[in-house]
């Protein structure tokens, strides 16, 4: 697991967001990266039952349990600025047997989908959010194999966005802020995809005149 | 002809008693056949003549609809000799155009779209996964008859190195509305490093067969990454109370036969300051298996007599002790 950069890219004026995302995969083919299949990453919400509330005292929390392809054996369960758990996919099941406690928000599911590039230590996933049977976005995933550690390749990593994003290419990542020389993890990718659906499900749905 | 009576829906009634007949596996009628609604009893007749079939069985009732749970067999012109070809029901449909009764042969699938479905309740799904339950057999040994018995185990099981383990195990409680808090087993190994924390939950233990040799529960067994404490916290467990567990394993196929001291925490979260519980190791005999599979108890009390009468392993009630 190399240091990663998960961002958003806005949908092209005009354009619906599948036609942006073929431009985006014909930018990168055309710089010479290889498909390697396809990608998912997940996030179901679950909230505490109004039941447990009284007994502690505090506002209900949202804890987000998510699944990427990358790791098909593990399962991450997070809470926002919280801990982010790693575990393996009996934590469903778990999640089953705790439904009197934390219940899920289904209408809430939200995932990304899409094709993996490979172009030398660079792995780059370009996939489409969908909530439901709707698309709300476009998510980029790169990660930089060969380090670790975030400080000492973050500049690469952004020399790299800006070929093929060109203006939105984003800032550096707020899981890098905190820990500079801390060891990177799957852990802090799947904080970052929180934070894209969160800002994501927060936004207006793409506007229907831009769907032609 | 009896298990198509597993397709009737409920509510549905018998209408005439099963008569016994000559044939045996003819009851109730046979020949010609009447539906119970106050229509045209002709066409029934003559379309079963006409495709030479000939029906014997029961006539049940459900709602407007005649059903048949009959015998098909095809007649000869001597309707006298029977050639079985299966069980069917037939559903009796009125038919709006020709005012007739028509006997439609339906498969199992239309019937139930004529038929108003039940309600379907929704099943929790469990993500494919199957159910693991933990089989399991308690026993206990003075410390000075530890040696003999480790002995023992080490003829009886696999041929392994002995292994020993050293392991910190912390009980977190989730307290709702709920008459019994839920309970959650976190473990970590204290003498292996990089090991991932266990997480288990153990369900409540399952009654019913007396005849069952060994204490069956629903578990879940979770690797988890080391925040699993904070992780707990921040869901709203707090941890009920801690201990250390130190002892051997042993295994034999997929029985797993613990040995192992219990000791008390002095102070909380310092594991070098503790104390031990008891004068004794308790042995633990488990499985680990999906489901269903009830023989594992058998080959379980199996292994447990072998072990008499250095240790007697029995099914432990835990709700008995309290």
């Amino acid at each position: 697991m190399g240091v990663t950069c998960v961002s958003q890219m806005p949908v092209a004026e005009g354009k619906s967001v599948q036609q942006t995302v073929e431009l985006l995969t014909r930018k990168l083919e055309m710089l010479g990266a290889e498909k390697q299949g396809t990608f998912c990453v997940d996030c179901e919400t679950y909230h505490t039952a109004a039941s447990t509330l009284g007994s502690q005292g505090q506002a209900g929390k949202l804890m987000y349990v998510m699944h990427n392809s990358e790791y098909p054996l593990s399962c991450f369960a997070l809470f926002e600025n919280g801990p982010c758990l790693s575990a393996d996919t009996n934590f469903d099941v778990l999640m089953v047997k705790l439904k009197g406690f934390f219940q899920s928000a289904k209408a809430s599911k939200i995932e990304t989908r899409g094709t993996r590039y490979q172009y030398c230590d660079f792995l780059v996933k370009v996939g489409t959010v969908t909530m439901g049977p709707s698309a709300r976005g476009i998510s980029v995933e790169v990660e930089y194999g060969p380090c670790v550690v975030a400080s000492d390749c973050w500049s690469l990593l952004l020399e790299f966005l800006q070929s093929f994003l060109g203006s939105h290419t984003p800032g550096a990542p707020t899981v890098f802020g905190n820990r500079h020389d801390a060891v990177y993890g799957p852990a802090d990718t799947m904080v970052q995809y929180m934070e894209l659906f969160n800002k994501i499900r927060k936004q207006q749905q793409v506007p229907v005149a831009g769907i032609r | 002809m009896h298990f198509a009576h597993a397709f009737l829906p409920t509510g549905a009634r018998r209408r005439t008693p099963s008569l016994p007949s000559r044939h045996p596996y003819f009851s109730g009628f046979s020949g010609e056949v009447s539906c119970p609604s106050a229509s045209c009893r002709k066409c029934g007749r003559q379309s079963l003549r006409r495709f030479g079939w000939a029906l014997a069985g029961e006539i049940w009732v459900f709602g407007e609809y005649g059903l048949r749970v009959c015998t098909l067999g095809f007649t000869s012109s001597f309707a006298k000799s029977y050639s079985v070809h299966g069980a069917v029901l037939l559903v009796c449909v009125p038919c709006l155009a020709h005012r007739k009764i028509c006997f439609q042969f339906l498969l199992w699938s239309q019937i139930r779209d004529i038929m108003e479905a039940p309600p379907v309740t929704m099943m929790p799904v469990t993500g494919g996964t199957i159910n693991m339950m933990e089989y399991l057999l308690q026993g206990s040994v003075l410390d000075h008859s530890l040696e003999s018995l480790i002995h023992r185990l080490r003829g009886l099981c696999d041929n392994m190195e002995p292994e020993t383990f050293l392991d910190h195990e912390m009980v977190f409680l989730l307290k709702g509305q709920q008459a019994s808090p839920f309970v959650l087993r976190a473990r970590r190994s204290m003498d292996r490093a990089g090991a991932p924390w266990h997480l288990r939950y153990l369900g409540q233990p399952e009654m019913g067969d007396k005849n069952r040799h060994a204490l069956v529960r629903n578990c879940v067994d979770i690797a988890t990454s080391e925040n699993l404490t904070d992780f707990l916290m921040e869901m709203g467990f707090r941890m009920d109370h801690e201990f250390v567990a130190k002892g051997h394993l042993f295994r034999k196929g997929i029985m797993k036969i613990v040995v192992y001291k219990i000791f008390r925490i002095l102070v909380p979260g310092n594991t070098d300051s503790t104390e031990a519980l008891s004068l004794s190791y308790l042995v633990e005999l488990s499985v680990v298996a999906p489901a269903g599979q009830d023989m594992v108890s058998d080959d379980m009390r199996n292994f447990a007599e072998q072990l008499k009468p250095l240790v007697h392993l029995e099914k432990i009630d835990p709700k008995r002790l309290m």
